[in-house]
C-alpha cells in the first residue's frame, strides 16, 4: 500500500472524486492556481481545468451559496472556506440552506455539497484562525460534520462525503497535514460516514478524542500500558452523526470515560458525549465521565497560549489515572 | 417561452385571483401564519417568467406565489403548500415562505432576506457549466439589496460571465421603512455599474416592458454576455405581511398606486387591441372560479401528520 | 436578639436524645407554646413545645444525637435573620459525634450524607443481593466502585461489619446497665419456691376469668406479693442518691416489658394498694401501650423496685441488673415441675426461682434473705396474702 501525507490523502480523493464524476468540482479562495491555501489542492487545476477548479473571490456566503444552488441545480459541488473560524461569513447558507433544502422541499432536491475547512487549533495563530467549531456546527440538522484525524480517514471519509448526497462539513486540521500512513491503492476506498473508529483496544477506561486529540490519547494509552491500564482510544470521525453505538458499547465495557476535545466544554463536543453516555450507560458507569477541554477563553496569538489552553497527553494520562483511582 | 397576449394576462389574473382570496383567508382566520402579498407586482412575475423556459432556474424570495405561478408551478398543490397541507407541493413541510419545482426551474423561496442571490448564482454557474444555455433569475426586493450578498453575487457573476439575471422588485418599501431612507442611491440598478454589470431600470407595473427587458437580458445570458440587474420600479399594495398597518406610508400615496394597477392597465391594452371585454370578463370569471376551486382544496386537505416532522432531513 | 431552642430535660435519667423531627421549617413563624420539635429517649416520643416566639432557624438534622441543654434552633425577631443565620450547627454536631465516639467507634451518620455508590456498583451488588451502601469504598470520597462490589463477591472480603449509630433506646439502655454495674454494689442472691398454691390460685382466677373482667397472670400474683413484703420492709424500698438514702413514701414496682428492640419497665404505681385484679389491668395497659411506643415518661417514672420475669423464655435464674437508684430487683424463672423431698418422701411439686439483686451498699444479705423468705411464705401460702390485704 502506498504511503500518503494527510495532505495528499485530501488530494487523492478529490482528484479520484473528480475523475470518477464530472458533476464534480472544485471552488474556493485560492484553491485553483495556488494549489490550495494549505496546499490541499495542489494539481487539480492542470488536471480538471479552469470550469472545474475555481479561485472564488473572499466572500464566503458565495462561496457556499453557489454551492448551494449548483448542487440543486445538479451539481456536486466540493466548496472550501479557508478557516473553520471563518464559518461565520456563511453560516446562513450552511444552517439555513444546505442544512434545510432537502428537507424543506420535501426531498425534492438533493444536497451533494462538501464544505471543506480547515480547523488551526493549537498552530498559534490568533484568535480567528485557531478555534474548534466542530460543537458549532454540529447543532444544525441536516448537516453532516465529519473530522478525520489520520490520512487514511481523511481519504476515506472525503470520498464518501463527496459520494454523499447530503451537506458535509469536513473539517481538515493543518497540523496534521504532514502526517503520514499506509492508504489503500482503490478508487473505491470509502470509510463510512457516521461510524467510529476503535484506534485501539482496551478494557479499562474509554477515551473518546476526536481530531488533533486523536494522537495525544493514543500516546497517552501507550504510557498507561506501561503501568498497567488499558485505555480503549476511539475516534469517531464523523461529529454529526455521532456513533454513539460504538462510544456506548466501550464504555458499557470499561464502566469509565474520558472525552478529549480541542472544542470548548461548555456546549461542546465532550458534553454531548457525556450526556449521552449518561442516557445509556448511567447503570454501566463506574465512575463520572470526565472531559477535557480548552477553557471557555479565546485563544490569543503565540503557541505557548494554545499549548497551554489545549489538553496535552499528560494532562490526558493524568485525567485517565484519575478515573483509575 | 412565446406567449400571446391573452396567456400572458390569465398569468397575470391567476397571481391577482391568488393574492385577494388568501387575503379573505386570512381576515376569516382560516390562514396560518404569515401573508406576504404580492397585489400590485403581478407585472414583474409575469414579464420576467413569460421569457424564461422549463429549464431555467428562478429563485425566489418570502414574496414568492407571484414567481412560482409565473414560472408555471400547478396552482392546486402551490395553494395547498401556502396552507401547510400535505397536499401541497412540498408536502405541507415550506409554507407560505417556501415552494419549489424542480421540474421547473423552481429552486424555492426563502425565509431569509437575501439568502437567494447566491444560489441564484450557483444555479447560473450549473447552469454555464453545463453549457445548454439555461440561466438563472433571482427574484429579490430592493431591500435585499443592502445585503452583502447583493454585491457578492453581483461580482462574482461579472466575474465569471454568469448567465444571471438579477430582478430587482423595487417596491419602495423595504420591509416596514421606506427603502429611499435606507440607501444615499434610491436607483438600485445604479449600483451595478461598479460591479461591471449591466443594468436596465423598468417600469415595473408595465408587463410588456417587463418582458421586453428580460427578452434582453435572457439573450445576453444566453449568449454568455455574462449577468444583468433589472430593476423593476413597482408598488406594494399591501403591506409587508397582512395586518401590516402601513404607518410608513399615506393612504394617499397608496391611491396614487393603485390607480396604476397592472392588470387594469394591460387589460386596457387588450381593450385596445380589440380583446372583446366579454372574452376578458368570462376570463376573469373563469380563473376566480379556478382559483376558488384551489382554495377549496388547500382547505380541504388535510395537514400533514406531525410525526413526518422527523422525516427527510438527510437524503 | 436570638432565643435558643435547646434539647429540655425531661426525666431524671435523661441525659441525651434523638431529634426525630421538626414541625416547623426555616424561617417559619413559631408562638410560645406550640409544638416545635420531636425527640426520642427510652422508646418515647416526646413532643417538645417552644419555650419562646420567633421565626425559626434550624441547625441539627433530624436523626442526630443531642445532650440535654444542646442548642438545636434559635428563634429569631425576624424571618430574614432566621433565614441568614449560620449557627453553631457543626460544632453541636460534633460535640455528639465525640460524645458517640467515646461510647463505642461508630460515628453518627446523617441521613443527608449520602454514600456514594458508583452506579455499576450498585447495579452489580443489587444484582448479586448485595447492600452497596454497607460497604467499605475505596473510591473518591469513600465512593463504592464495581472493585470494592466484585472482592466481595470474589469472596476476599466479607461485606464487613454492618453499623449504626447507638442511639435511642438502645443508647439509653447501655448507658443504665453501664451506669448500673458501675456505681452500685451488685450481690444476687437465690431462692427457691414451691409454686403449688400459687397455680391452683392462678387456676380459679383464670376460671373465673369472665367474672374477674381480666386474665390473671403469675407475674401479676408475684409481683403483688412482692409489693406486699416491700409495704413492710421500707429498707428494700430505698435508693442511696448522692449522700442520702432516700426511704420512698410509695411501692412503685417496675415490671420489665420485653420490645423488638430493647426492653423498658413501665411502673405500676402503689402497687401495694391495689388489687390483683387493678395490676393486672395496669400491667396489660403498659404492655400494649409499650409494644405501640406510646408510653410516656410519666408510665415510666417512679420506679422503686423492679419485677423481671424470664420464665417466659426459658430462664430459671439469671443474675439481673438493678435499675438505679433501685435498690433491689427480683427476676422469676419458669414454673417448672422437680423432683424435691417434702417429709421425707420424695414429690414432684411446681417449683420456680427467685432470682434477688440487691445493692449492698444500701441492704446486707440478711435482709435481702428476709425479703426472699417472706415473699416466699408469701407465695407457697397465697391465702395468707390474699387474707391480710385490705
Amino acid at each position: 500500500m502506498p504511503t500518503k501525507t494527510y495532505c495528499w490523502a485530501i488530494i487523492d480523493a478529490m482528484r479520484e472524486e473528480m475523475a470518477r464524476d464530472d458533476k464534480v468540482f472544485l471552488m474556493g479562495e485560492d484553491v485553483a492556481a495556488a494549489g490550495g491555501a494549505f496546499g490541499a489542492s495542489r494539481g487539480l487545476l492542470d488536471a480538471f481545468g479552469p470550469i472545474r477548479v475555481r479561485d472564488t473571490p473572499i466572500s464566503e456566503e458565495i462561496i457556499v451559496g453557489m454551492g448551494v444552488g449548483a448542487a440543486m441545480a445538479g451539481r456536486r459541488p466540493i466548496v472550501e472556506i479557508m478557516f473553520i473560524d471563518f464559518l461565520g461569513l456563511c453560516l446562513d447558507q450552511i444552517a439555513n440552506q444546505a442544512a434545510k433544502s432537502h428537507y424543506i422541499y420535501d426531498g425534492m432536491f438533493k444536497m451533494p455539497l462538501v464544505i471543506r475547512t480547515s480547523s488551526a487549533v493549537e498552530m498559534g495563530i490568533g484568535p480567528h484562525h485557531s478555534q474548534a467549531w466542530e460543537a458549532l456546527v454540529g447543532h444544525i440538522p441536516g448537516l453532516k460534520v465529519v473530522m478525520p484525524s489520520t490520512p487514511r480517514d481523511a481519504k476515506g471519509l472525503l470520498k464518501s462525503a463527496i459520494r454523499d448526497d447530503n451537506p458535509v462539513i469536513f473539517i481538515e486540521h493543518i497540523a496534521m497535514h504532514r502526517i503520514k500512513e499506509e492508504i489503500e491503492d482503490d478508487e473505491d476506498f470509502l470509510i463510512p460516514i457516521g461510524k467510529a473508529d476503535v484506534k485501539r483496544a482496551g478494557s479499562d477506561v474509554s477515551v473518546v478524542a476526536s481530531g488533533l486529540m486523536v494522537a495525544r490519547a493514543l500516546a497517552a494509552a501507550e504510557r498507561l500500558a506501561g503501568d498497567g491500564i488499558s485505555v480503549e482510544v476511539i475516534d469517531p470521525r464523523t461529529i454529526s452523526p455521532l456513533d454513539f453505538d460504538t462510544i456506548s458499547a466501550s464504555v458499557s465495557k470499561t464502566s469509565r470515560c474520558l472525552v478529549v476535545s480541542s472544542s470548548h466544554k461548555n456546549f461542546g463536543f465532550g458534553s454531548e458525549v457525556a450526556a449521552e453516555i449518561g442516557e445509556r450507560c448511567f447503570f454501566d458507569l463506574d465512575q463520572p465521565v470526565r472531559r477535557l477541554s480548552p477553557p471557555f477563553t479565546p485563544a490569543p496569538f503565540g503557541r505557548q497560549f494554545d499549548q497551554f489552553l489545549n489538553p496535552d497527553t499528560d494532562a490526558i494520562v493524568a485525567a485517565v489515572r484519575d478515573l483509575m483511582a | 417561452m412565446t406567449q400571446d397576449p391573452i396567456t400572458l394576462y390569465r398569468s397575470m389574473l391567476v397571481i391577482r385571483e391568488c393574492e385577494a382570496q388568501l387575503n379573505e383567508l386570512f381576515a376569516k382566520n382560516l390562514f396560518p401564519g404569515y401573508i406576504h402579498s404580492y397585489l400590485g407586482q403581478e407585472a414583474c412575475a409575469v414579464g420576467i417568467c413569460s421569457g424564461l423556459n422549463d429549464t431555467d432556474y428562478i429563485v425566489s424570495n418570502h414574496r414568492g406565489r407571484g414567481h412560482y405561478l409565473a414560472k408555471g408551478m400547478a396552482l392546486k398543490p402551490m395553494m395547498a403548500e401556502m396552507l401547510g397541507k400535505a397536499t401541497g407541493i412540498c408536502g405541507g413541510r415550506g409554507g407560505e415562505m417556501h415552494a419549489a419545482d424542480p421540474a421547473l426551474g423552481i429552486l424555492g423561496g426563502n425565509g431569509i432576506v437575501g439568502a437567494g442571490m447566491p444560489i441564484g448564482a450557483g444555479a447560473a454557474l450549473a447552469a454555464q457549466m453545463d453549457g445548454l444555455g439555461a440561466v438563472a433569475v433571482v427574484f429579490f426586493g430592493e431591500g435585499a439589496s443592502n445585503n452583502g450578498a447583493f454585491g457578492e453575487t453581483l461580482n462574482v457573476a461579472a466575474a465569471w460571465n454568469l448567465p444571471l439575471i438579477m430582478v430587482c422588485e423595487n417596491n419602495l418599501y423595504a420591509e416596514m421603512t421606506p427603502f429611499a431612507q435606507t440607501v444615499g442611491q434610491p436607483d438600485v440598478a445604479a449600483r451595478a455599474t461598479g460591479y461591471g454589470v449591466a443594468s436596465e431600470i423598468v417600469d415595473g407595473n408595465d408587463v410588456l416592458a417587463v418582458r421586453a427587458a428580460a427578452g434582453r437580458a435572457v439573450e445576453r445570458a444566453r449568449a454568455g454576455e455574462g449577468p444583468t440587474l433589472l430593476e423593476l420600479k413597482t408598488y406594494r399594495w399591501g403591506g409587508h405581511f397582512e395586518g401590516d398597518p402601513r404607518k410608513y406610508r399615506t393612504r394617499e400615496e397608496e391611491a396614487e398606486w393603485k390607480a396604476r394597477c397592472p392588470v387594469a392597465r394591460y387589460r386596457r391594452h387588450l381593450v385596445a387591441l380589440g380583446v372583446e371585454a366579454d372574452r376578458l370578463g368570462s376570463l376573469e370569471a373563469a380563473v376566480a372560479a379556478e382559483v376558488a376551486e384551489a382554495v377549496t382544496f388547500a382547505l380541504d386537505s388535510p395537514l400533514p401528520p406531525p410525526e413526518s416532522a422527523l422525516l427527510k432531513v438527510f437524503a | 436578639m436570638a432565643h435558643d431552642v435547646t434539647i429540655p430535660k425531661l426525666g431524671l435519667t435523661m441525659v441525651d436524645c434523638t431529634l426525630t423531627g421538626w414541625t416547623k421549617a426555616d424561617g417559619e413563624r413559631v408562638e410560645k407554646g406550640e409544638v416545635l420539635f420531636e425527640i426520642e429517649t427510652d422508646k418515647i416520643t416526646s413532643e417538645v413545645e417552644a419555650d419562646g416566639a420567633g421565626f425559626l432557624r434550624r441547625f441539627a438534622e433530624v436523626d442526630t444525637l443531642h445532650t440535654v441543654g444542646a442548642v438545636i434552633g434559635a428563634l429569631y425577631e425576624t424571618k430574614a435573620e432566621a433565614l441568614a443565620a449560620a449557627g453553631p450547627g457543626a460544632a453541636a454536631v460534633v460535640e455528639v459525634a465525640a460524645e458517640v465516639a467515646r461510647i463505642e467507634a461508630p460515628v453518627a451518620v446523617a441521613r443527608g450524607q449520602r454514600k456514594r455508590v458508583s452506579p455499576l456498583a450498585r447495579r452489580i451488588a443489587q444484582g448479586a443481593g448485595i447492600d452497596p451502601g454497607g460497604l467499605a469504598g475505596t473510591g473518591a470520597q469513600g465512593a463504592v466502585l464495581r472493585r470494592d462490589v466484585d472482592a466481595v463477591i470474589a469472596g476476599r472480603v466479607g461485606p464487613g461489619p454492618k453499623r449504626r449509630p447507638l442511639a435511642g433506646l438502645r443508647k439509653t439502655i447501655a448507658r443504665n446497665m453501664m451506669q448500673s454495674l458501675q456505681m452500685t454494689a451488685q450481690m444476687t442472691a437465690f431462692a427457691r419456691v414451691d409454686m403449688a398454691e400459687v397455680v391452683a390460685l392462678r387456676a380459679s382466677c383464670v376460671a373465673n376469668e369472665a367474672e374477674l373482667g381480666v386474665r390473671v397472670s403469675f407475674t401479676d400474683i408475684v409481683l403483688k406479693a412482692c409489693a406486699v413484703v416491700l409495704a413492710r420492709m421500707p429498707d428494700i424500698n430505698s435508693s442511696i442518691i448522692g449522700d442520702e438514702i432516700v426511704t420512698w413514701d410509695a411501692v412503685n414496682i417496675g415490671l420489665a416489658v420485653s420490645l423488638e428492640d430493647g426492653l423498658i419497665v413501665p411502673v405500676i404505681k402503689n402497687a401495694d394498694r391495689k388489687s390483683l385484679v387493678e395490676i393486672a389491668l395496669e400491667r396489660i395497659d403498659l404492655a400494649v401501650r409499650a409494644r405501640a411506643g406510646q408510653l410516656g415518661r410519666e408510665d415510666m417514672a417512679g420506679g422503686t423496685f423492679t419485677l423481671s420475669n424470664f420464665g417466659s423464655y426459658g430462664g430459671d435464674f439469671e443474675t439481673p441488673l438493678l435499675n438505679p437508684p433501685q435498690s433491689a430487683i427480683l427476676g422469676i424463672g419458669a414454673i417448672t415441675d422437680e423432683v424435691v423431698a417434702r417429709d421425707g418422701q420424695i414429690v414432684i411439686r411446681p417449683m420456680m426461682m427467685l432470682s434477688m439483686t440487691f445493692d449492698h451498699r444500701l441492704i446486707d444479705g440478711a435482709v435481702a434473705g428476709r425479703f426472699r423468705a417472706e415473699l416466699r411464705a408469701l407465695l407457697e401460702k397465697p391465702a395468707t396474702m390474699l387474707a391480710g390485704l385490705r
